[in-house]
């Protein structure tokens, strides 16, 4: 320590008071060889630094904090119980419960019929404890507000970068640029003094919008589906719709009857108007399967019933009234009439495979198979039309009372309005979840409601100028089929999974509408245009990759990122197999920086580690480094993140992302430290620790070298650790002298860059720790 | 009776399962934490958002924390370092200039006193936010939290004579820049 100043002559044996000891040591005090400005300099600031402490946090803010916590904690241990409805969500966790009495507030506030005054907001995500991730968060304000204000008091914590837009000045939509965390509570807060409308008004308090992002899938995530082939199963002059039997038979209603089928539909142009006569429209009714016939000669609005037993329909009077024909699916005996009602083709569904609801004179009635009638649910108000559409499950109804889309809760739930719904709303199967698409100020999109509408969450935004309809669910309720149309270009069939919002065109289909998917749920068949319009055929695809995890990939080979798609996706090389692709995008149970989703990121990655979870397990630790070299600052370096990736079993299932962080390291090796050891049996072991990854094929006796009293040493062993980045070099015994170990080039980092100064130290290898 | 020690690494234990366990860790360790990364960053709110990341991103990772003989802050700090090197990273400092920080007049007469006087605290956090990054952390890690070395370098992922080093070379840089600034109005003086 020469280039230290004599400072004490004397050696002190303890540091003056209120110096650090360690500082104090650092800076020469213990050994009296002391630079004392660097003491003083060093006293100074630790008294300054102390002095200066920070205000301390808002105790509000540390509140919530820690209910977010909780909240997500305990989402985190074991199955997850969550509540079916917000109300719920009181009596859950004392954790949840700060979220949902908030969320309360804010629906309180919605109720409230609003009027001039202090600026309101509503939200549809507050509350929320699921929102998905690709979420947008549109705030909604009584009046309009004064956009700059807003956008200046505007917060969402934990931070995320977000894109705002006004649709108009009563509408805030927040977009997050790389999308939201999975199962973080986030809070959006507008200041009171910032949430000030052009008239003046202000808030009454601050605004306060929590909401909880939902937990990454634990299983493969899925993409949507793609076409495996498309087979044109028949085509038909004028029709309207088509459905599906339990059992698979495939129904269509088609005004002027069933010719051949036309190939390559999907090929001729045509008109987007073209498509026949609307969903209204009556013909007649054909069973495609197992050979085509007719089941009825004139029908509108066909439904099966659940046992697929039965078709009912409204058949046109000539008296202007509509009769409700049921008739066997089997087409044994003739069609029998149930009921009648003075609307033209009103609502019709069947609420188990017996009974039936239908609309007559302003109201809803039942009607059993034996013909016995009663008024039901009246609750429920009809428009002049008497349409109406009931849910899968039967538990719930979409009407449009006074002209308001409104879903009723049968049997006796009030209805809940669904502001600018555009069309038909589709329900799964289960009934649990409901698609509609939503059109404002600004584009479409398709909104997905569950838990009764106590979550919505956006799946789908169109392009400006795009038309989405024809919404429809698989059988599990995994994936959506919509439609998309455009002046000028031809329609398009997409597919969605619900989960992961992924989406797909399925292809250019002239005309297309009516998706449906098969009960088998691998086959979707709509109706696409022939000819102009004049016929339509009912194409039905066959559809893969929807998202079973495959099998076969062992985690142990070689890992690699792709960036083909905004969301990266991990792949997985399997020696055995090839190159399979895993299903699972890398966001998938992942509490991993937005970063890494970034296209382009990172300029290599590279397994560094795979360990089993537990002795014998199938399931695997993979630890991932994913590094990329920062060019923009005045020294290079790379820039590089350690994602630890959970697979299970055989399968390359994604279950666990531990966290990364983005951590400069120098480019080319550079040593960090190195120290001998001697065991008992005398081998001396050298430990030499990297900052960044070798080339470990470059370690080895041509870059590393070991030296006794100036004479190198042979036969030593090379092993490198690539988690710890540590080279282990082992020599069986080496003679006494002056050892001195020394690396240099050829040895280079994982990206082939050399060493850039050869490291030399001479070490005095000690005992090695024994037990 | 327990130490305190093993009640901390029991607890630890717990709050691998246990979210009321995890909220004693966040009840214990959260003024300290927030402590740190607000003298770091000088805006609340950004302190509020990394001190929450820090946080969630403990509780998401606590299952694989394992003890390593330092203390259970140390990987806390680790985590929030992290969060504010990225935090720095992706906002270039512009937001969160130090340069509106108030200043605090400290006491002493000592020439490094006035000098400390005249240039304020804000200015001397200046001259370490202006150190290279490693020197940075482990500066403020030494002078501002009085972690032991060992402990710091358990944060960095660095060797404690590593560290020691760090700390030497950002200490020398400080007080250069100090003898630097005490300099130039002497410069002055005599050139006007």
């Amino acid at each position: 320590m020469g280039r230290f100043k004599s400072w004490h002559r004397q050696p002190l044996v303890s540091p003056p008071q209120g110096v650090d000891p360690e500082l104090w040591e650092l800076f020469g005090g213990r050994s009296g060889d002391a630079d004392p400005e660097l003491l003083e300099t060093s006293a100074r600031l630790r008294l300054l630094l102390h002095e200066q402490a920070p205000p301390p946090a808002d105790p509000a803010y540390r509140g919530r904090l820690r209910a977010n916590l909780m909240h997500e904690a305990r989402q985190r241990r074991g199955p997850v119980h969550r509540p079916r409805r917000l109300g719920l969500a009181l009596g859950s966790t004392l954790g949840v419960a700060g979220l949902a009495m908030v969320a309360l507030v804010l629906v309180s506030v919605l109720a409230m019929p609003w009027k001039t005054g202090p600026v309101q907001v509503r939200a549809v995500v507050a509350g929320q404890q699921r929102l998905a991730v690709t979420s947008a968060i549109r705030l909604s304000f009584n009046q309009p507000m004064d956009e700059s204000a807003v956008d200046q008091g505007l917060k969402i914590s934990p931070a995320v970068s977000y894109q705002a837009s006004w649709p108009d000045p009563k509408t805030l939509v927040i977009l997050p640029a790389h999308g939201l965390a999975p199962n973080v509570g986030y809070v959006v807060t507008i200041a009171q003094s910032d949430a000030r409308a052009q008239n003046g008004a202000q808030a009454s308090a601050n605004i306060v919008i929590p909401f909880g992002t939902s937990p990454a899938p634990s299983a493969p995530a899925g993409q949507a589906p793609t076409v495996v082939s498309v087979t044109q199963e028949a085509v038909a002059a004028g029709a309207t719709s088509i459905a599906y039997s339990p059992s698979g038979a495939l129904l269509v209603l088609a005004a002027g009857g069933l010719q051949a089928p036309s190939p390559n539909s999907s090929a001729v142009a045509s008109p987007s108007s073209s498509t026949a006569a609307g969903p209204t429209g009556s013909g007649a009714l054909y069973l495609l399967t197992p050979s085509p016939r007719e089941v009825a000669n004139d029908a509108v609005g066909a439904v099966f019933s659940p046992d697929g037993q039965n078709v009912a329909y409204w058949a046109p009077q000539s008296n202007g009234t509509d009769e409700l024909e049921v008739v066997a699916a089997s087409g044994s005996g003739p069609p029998q009439t149930l009921a009648a009602s003075s609307y033209s083709a009103p609502g019709l569904g069947w609420l188990d495979s017996t009974d039936l609801i239908y609309a007559a004179a302003g109201q809803l009635r039942r009607v059993s198979l034996d013909g016995a009638v009663s008024a039901v649910y009246p609750v429920v108000q009809l428009d002049p039309t008497g349409f109406f559409a009931l849910s899968p499950s039967a538990q719930e109804l979409f009407a449009r009372p006074g002209g308001v889309p409104t879903i009723y809760s049968l049997p006796g739930g009030s209805g809940r309005a669904l502001a600018g719904l555009d069309g038909l709303p589709t329900w799964s199967s289960s009934g649990s979840q409901l698609a509609y698409v939503v059109s404002g100020n600004g584009p479409q999109v398709i909104e997905l409601s569950s838990d009764a509408g106590a979550l919505s969450t956006v799946l789908l935004t169109a392009p400006a100028g795009i038309q989405l309809a024809n919404l429809s669910f698989d059988p599990t309720g995994r994936y959506l089929a919509y439609t998309t149309t455009a002046a000028g270009r031809q329609a398009q069939l997409g597919a969605m999974n619900v989960q992961t919002q992924a989406s797909a065109s399925l292809g250019n289909l002239a005309g297309v509408s009516d998706p449906i998917w098969a009960p088998s749920g691998n086959q979707l068949s709509a109706l696409v245009s022939v000819n102009g319009g004049a016929f339509q055929n009912v194409d039905t695809m066959l559809l893969a990759g929807t998202g079973q995890p495959l099998s076969g990939g062992d985690p142990r080979a070689a890992l690699a990122l792709s960036t083909a798609t905004s969301l990266a996706q991990l792949q997985v090389a399997d020696a055995s197999n090839g190159l399979s692709e895993m299903t699972a995008l890398l966001a998938a149970g992942a509490d991993i920086a937005p970063s890494v989703l970034l296209p382009g990121k990172f300029d290599r990655f590279y397994a560094v580690s795979t360990t089993p979870t537990a002795t014998g397990a199938t399931s695997y630790n993979v630890d991932l480094r994913l590094v990329r070299k920062a060019t923009s600052s005045a020294s290079p370096a790379y820039l590089e993140e350690l994602v630890t990736v959970q697979t299970q079993g055989a399968t390359p299932v994604i279950t666990a992302i531990a966290p990364g962080t983005l951590t400069p390291v120098p480019i080319g090796p550079l040593v960090v430290s190195a120290s001998a050891t001697t065991t008992a049996a005398g081998t001396t072991v050298f430990t030499i620790q990297f900052e960044s990854d070798l080339n470990q094929y470059t370690a080895g006796p041509q870059s590393i070298t070991v030296a006794v009293d100036g004479q190198a040493v042979s036969n030593l062993q090379f092993e490198y650790a690539p988690l710890t980045r540590t080279e282990t070099v082992t020599a069986k015994s080496l003679p006494a002298g002056a050892v001195t170990l020394t690396v240099s080039a050829p040895l280079a980092d994982v990206d082939n860059t050399p060493m850039q100064s050869a490291y030399q130290v001479a070490l005095q290898p000690v005992p090695a720790a024994t037990g | 009776m327990k130490r305190p020690h093993d009640r901390e690494a029991e607890l630890i234990a717990r709050a691998k399962d246990d979210p009321d366990s995890f909220g004693e860790l966040y009840d214990h360790y959260f003024s300290q934490i927030y402590r740190y990364v607000a003298s770091r960053v000088r805006s609340q709110a950004v302190a509020e958002d990394i001190t929450s990341e820090v946080f969630f991103k403990a509780l998401r990772a606590i299952g694989r924390y394992r003890p390593s003989g330092h203390p259970f802050s140390a990987w806390l700090y680790q985590i929030a370092v992290n969060a504010i090197t990225d935090h720095y990273r992706s906002h270039k400092r512009t937001e969160d200039s130090l340069e509106d920080s108030p200043e605090l007049v400290a006491g002493g007469t000592s020439v490094d006193d006035q000098v400390a006087q005249r240039m304020g605290v804000a200015q001397i956090w200046q001259v370490i936010e202006a150190l290279p990054e490693q020197q940075r952390i482990a500066m403020t890690l030494k002078y501002a939290e009085d972690l032991a070395l060992a402990d710091i370098g358990r944060i960095m992922g660095k060797s404690e004579g590593a560290v020691k080093l760090l700390v030497f070379r950002g200490t020398a840089t400080v007080r250069a820049e100090v003898l630097r600034l005490r300099a130039e109005p002497e410069r002055a003086a005599v050139d006007g």
